[in-house]
């Protein structure tokens, strides 16, 4: 594993956002976190770059507990964080805003490796060759995703967690989103993605956890979860409402359709 | 001609260090979002000590600069580590515009009683000899000042466009959080901006030093005039704080040679308040720092536990009867700060529905105080009015400057509101000094009756203590009464959120109107008491410093609650003349209290007393419900 977090527990003020999350990604592996609004995913990919203060519980990054380091000396041990909402510098051009992405290791890497990377970004990301001189508040919104994305890959790094990369994106450009994702799986990226759209996550990803009110639900393989009677109804998007989520078993007919709906390419099994 | 010629590179010389100070202004601003108030008081700082380096200690010239420079980069690495990163942490940004107008008062004590109130002036870099070119003679100082202005530019300029850690700057400015993400040590990069502005600081003093002489309080000059470059050419532009620094100069000599100095005051003043107004990015147009309304709403200053009614009126009845029963007691001097105590009480109030209520800072508070103050004493003396017309003259002199800068002001919010209200505030400074026909000029006006209605002349102390408390209780009980309603509601919801209140149908403006006239009303009527009291009025006694100390009593005592300000008034009129070396050190007290009480205890004293009240039943009341289980 090359992060693993046990009974974690974090919040902000008096409110607990999270109350004891324990899990695991493995080297290489694409792990998706899935859960509502507000059931703590982002809080909790703070919790692994250092944004927000553990209060209990533990986060060990390739063996080393994370809790004393700072959120630079994390990025330097190979943790990249694309948050939520793109976050770009947008007073900056696309090139500086890339640079940065390699600053925290540009001691250990040199001006070398970091033109080698950044011409690796313009490949993976060809749209950005042309808007290198342009301020990045002047992109799109699909545009400042893959400009944040290549941002945390100019630092290499050893695990990569995405915030809600396709929130607020057309249709088109989520698909783009996860093509680079698949991209990045392929090429052997640890990934930690939380994403509202848990039905495209968890196709691409190995494992998935479902958070929920700040606790983990449900884990198993991503075909796993997204064939679970239980989070089809509840995260794919059509759910029924509490009253008759119990015993009825007309429930379960439901997502049988529903499933059928949604993975028309992954029959039941 | 040469004369002209002259003036207009007088002009330039004290622009450029306008702007070096304006830059050093651009440079926090940009990077932390905060107005640094304190700016100024590095000037001061880098003079001061180079002369007594270079005078009293006997070193060379360029070694007590550097050793100067040396010490500024200390005490701004310090201040910057100590305080100003820890505001930054706790505090909303109107907190922080605040917090470092306690440091720019702490530092102003702080020389006070290193250097006393002497000015000192310092020897010209390279002799007195001027350089005649054409027709005029320049002094060899304006080459200096000029040329170190230009390099500071030029090597700003290639650090924060040309280097790696330039870049990580700007990305600190643009966005924090991310800049963490990209392994920037923010906080190290904030305590740099801030130490590398207290250096420019340190250095536009030493360039400054040969040109005029400076003491104590002089950093407020150099604050006021640093920010107005720095506004009128956009906040967080260095172009703009260059032009801006180099035109405010060649404008101030220019108008203060061919006009009179009070008219380039209100003139570079006038200039701010028009800015800020039309253009709030300035001039040269960047853009200034979106301001976060939420992160002021996530970490708000002030009295936030309320205590239970029957109590709050049990403890106003035990206060009433001990302000009745004290004069039997104690007489003489405690009498005195007593009834000064009250009426600054008075004003303090005022604030308070405009602070700790509306949620609008202002930093120009005194500048009523001088309106109802000399509005009163110039009916009094000079026209002959009774004191309770003086007193009406100033109230109706007061809510029309009020309602004025309100209109002016309407659109502005946040720091850009607590800035008009200090540009007001210097204006009236300006004008209580220069208008020396109707105001005596510096050395204030004399022979203010004592106050009188129907025959009764309050003329001894105990009738003057009872005057100015019984007013105080109405104006108490009024204001309780006022803020406990739907408007006190409505002002406490602009406070929270601005927008929110308006989608609730709030007419904000107007809200924000009343709060600020009731202020005002209650400022000028403490400062037409305080006229009659003191029998005279001077300028100093109702200046910008007092807009501070009247903003630390609120903050110290506990914003949004009437109560707080009569702890905070008490601690910092009574506790100095009772303690006599605190006399001495009044202002570095003030200083200390206002950044202390800012970073410890933002909900002040009398927050603390009442979430201490409220904490008995409220831990009761929690015991009674199990612990929160998970919902399923």
């Amino acid at each position: 594993m090359i992060l693993t977090m046990r009974d974690v527990q974090a919040g902000y003020g008096s409110a607990n956002v999270l109350r004891g999350v324990s899990l695991g990604v493995a080297e290489g592996e694409t792990v998706a976190l899935v859960g509502a609004n507000g059931a703590g995913k982002s809080t909790l990919l703070k919790t692994i770059s250092g944004l927000v203060r553990v209060r209990g519980g533990d986060v060990v990054f390739d063996g080393e507990p994370l809790a004393t380091l700072s959120g630079p000396q994390r990025v330097r041990r190979g943790i990249a964080h694309v948050p939520e909402g793109r976050d770009v510098f947008g007073g900056l051009t696309v090139e500086e805003n890339l640079r940065l992405g390699a600053y925290a290791v540009r001691r250990a890497t040199g001006t070398h490796e970091t033109e080698r990377r950044l011409a690796e970004v313009l490949e993976r990301f060809p749209v950005l060759r042309e808007l290198l001189d342009r301020p990045a508040a002047e992109l799109s919104g699909g545009q400042q995703q893959m400009l944040a994305i290549g941002r945390g890959l100019m630092a290499r790094p050893r695990l990569l967690l995405l915030d809600e990369p396709s929130l607020g994106l057309s249709p088109s450009l989520v698909e783009r989103i996860f093509a680079i994702l698949r991209d990045l799986r392929s090429a052997g990226i640890s990934v930690l993605i939380a994403e509202q759209n848990a039905r495209m996550t968890l196709a691409v990803a190995d494992r998935g956890y479902v958070l929920e009110n700040g606790s983990i639900v449900a884990h198993g393989s991503g075909s796993e979860l997204l064939h679970s009677p239980q989070i089809v109804e509840r995260y794919l998007g059509i759910g029924t409402s509490t009253a008759d989520a119990g015993a009825e078993p007309a429930t379960d007919a439901l997502t049988q359709r529903l499933r059928a709906i949604l993975a028309p390419d992954n029959a039941p099994a | 001609m040469d004369a002209a010629l002259a003036i207009t590179i007088g002009g330039l010389v004290q622009g450029s260090v306008f702007a070096l100070v304006a830059i050093g202004f651009a440079l926090v601003y940009r990077v932390t979002g905060t107005v640094n108030l304190a700016q100024g008081a590095f000037v001061v700082l880098g003079a001061l000590t180079t002369y007594s380096f270079e005078q009293t200690l006997g070193w060379p010239a360029a070694l007590a600069a550097l050793a100067a420079l040396a010490v500024a980069a200390i005490i701004g690495y310090l201040v910057a580590v100590c305080i100003f990163a820890p505001g930054l942490r706790r505090l909303p940004p109107s907190g922080m515009v605040m917090l470092t107008g306690g440091l720019l008062t702490l530092f102003e004590g702080a020389a006070l009683l290193v250097w006393g109130s002497q000015p000192y002036q310092l020897p010209p870099f390279s002799g007195y000899q001027p350089v005649a070119i054409g027709g005029a003679k320049i002094p060899t100082q304006a080459f200096w000042d000029v040329g170190i202005t230009a390099v500071v530019v030029v090597a700003l300029w290639y650090v924060l466009q040309r280097t790696t850690f330039g870049k990580a700057l700007r990305a600190c400015a643009e966005n924090p959080s991310a800049a963490t993400l990209m392994g920037i040590d923010v906080e190290r990069v904030r305590v740099f901006s801030y130490t590398a502005a207290a250096v420019l600081g340190a250095l536009s003093g030493i360039a400054i030093g040969p040109v005029v002489s400076l003491q104590f309080d002089g950093g407020r000059f150099f604050t006021v005039y640093g920010f107005i470059s720095v506004a009128i050419g956009g906040m967080g532009s260095f172009a703009g704080a260059l032009l801006g620094g180099l035109g405010l100069g060649v404008l101030q000599q220019l108008g203060a040679a061919y006009v009179s100095s009070i008219f380039a005051t209100t003139l570079a003043i006038a200039l701010l308040i028009v800015t800020l107004v039309s253009r709030p990015n300035g001039l040269f147009g960047r853009g200034a720092r979106r301001e976060d309304n939420r992160a002021a709403a996530a970490h708000p200053i002030g009295v936030r536990t309320r205590i239970a009614p029957r109590t709050a009126r049990i403890a106003f009845i035990a206060a009433a009867a001990v302000v009745a029963l004290l004069p039997v007691f104690v007489g003489g001097g405690a009498l005195s700060s007593l009834s000064i105590a009250g009426i600054v009480f008075i004003a303090v109030m005022g604030l308070d529905v405009l602070m700790g209520f509306a949620g609008q800072i202002s930093l120009g508070h005194a500048a009523f105080v001088a309106i109802g103050g000399y509005g009163a004493a110039i009916a009094t003396v000079r026209y002959g009015f009774p004191p309770l017309a003086g007193i009406a003259i100033g109230l109706v002199a007061s809510l029309a400057c009020a309602v004025v800068l309100s209109l002016i002001t309407v659109r502005l919010r946040g720091i850009y509101m607590a800035l008009a209200t200090l540009a007001f505030g210097l204006l009236v400074d300006s004008l209580a000094v220069g208008l020396s026909e109707l105001t005596g000029g510096p050395s204030g006006l004399t022979g203010v009756p004592h106050f009188s209605v129907g025959g009764y002349t309050f003329a001894d102390a105990r009738s003057n203590y009872y005057l100015v408390w019984g007013i105080a209780l109405v104006v108490f009980v009024l204001l309780a009464n006022v803020l406990r309603s739907d408007f006190g509601r409505a002002l406490r919801a602009i406070r929270t959120d601005q927008t929110a209140a308006l989608a609730l149908g709030i007419d904000v403006p107007r809200y924000k109107l009343y709060a600020f006239l009731i202020s005002a009303a209650c400022a000028s009527l403490a400062g037409s008491l305080y006229a009659y009291y003191f029998q005279f009025l001077s300028p100093d006694m109702v200046s910008t410093p007092r807009s501070l100390e009247y903003v630390t009593m609120l903050v110290i005592g506990g914003e949004g609650s009437l109560a707080g300000p009569l702890l905070g008034v008490l601690l910092l009129v009574i506790l100095p003349t009772a303690i006599q070396p605190l006399n001495q050190a009044k202002t570095l007290f003030a200083g200390v209290v206002l950044v202390g009480g800012l970073l410890l205890l933002p909900q002040g004293i009398l927050g603390v007393i009442t979430a201490a009240i409220a904490r008995k039943p409220a831990r009761a009341a929690v015991h009674s419900t199990p612990p929160g289980s998970v919902p399923t």
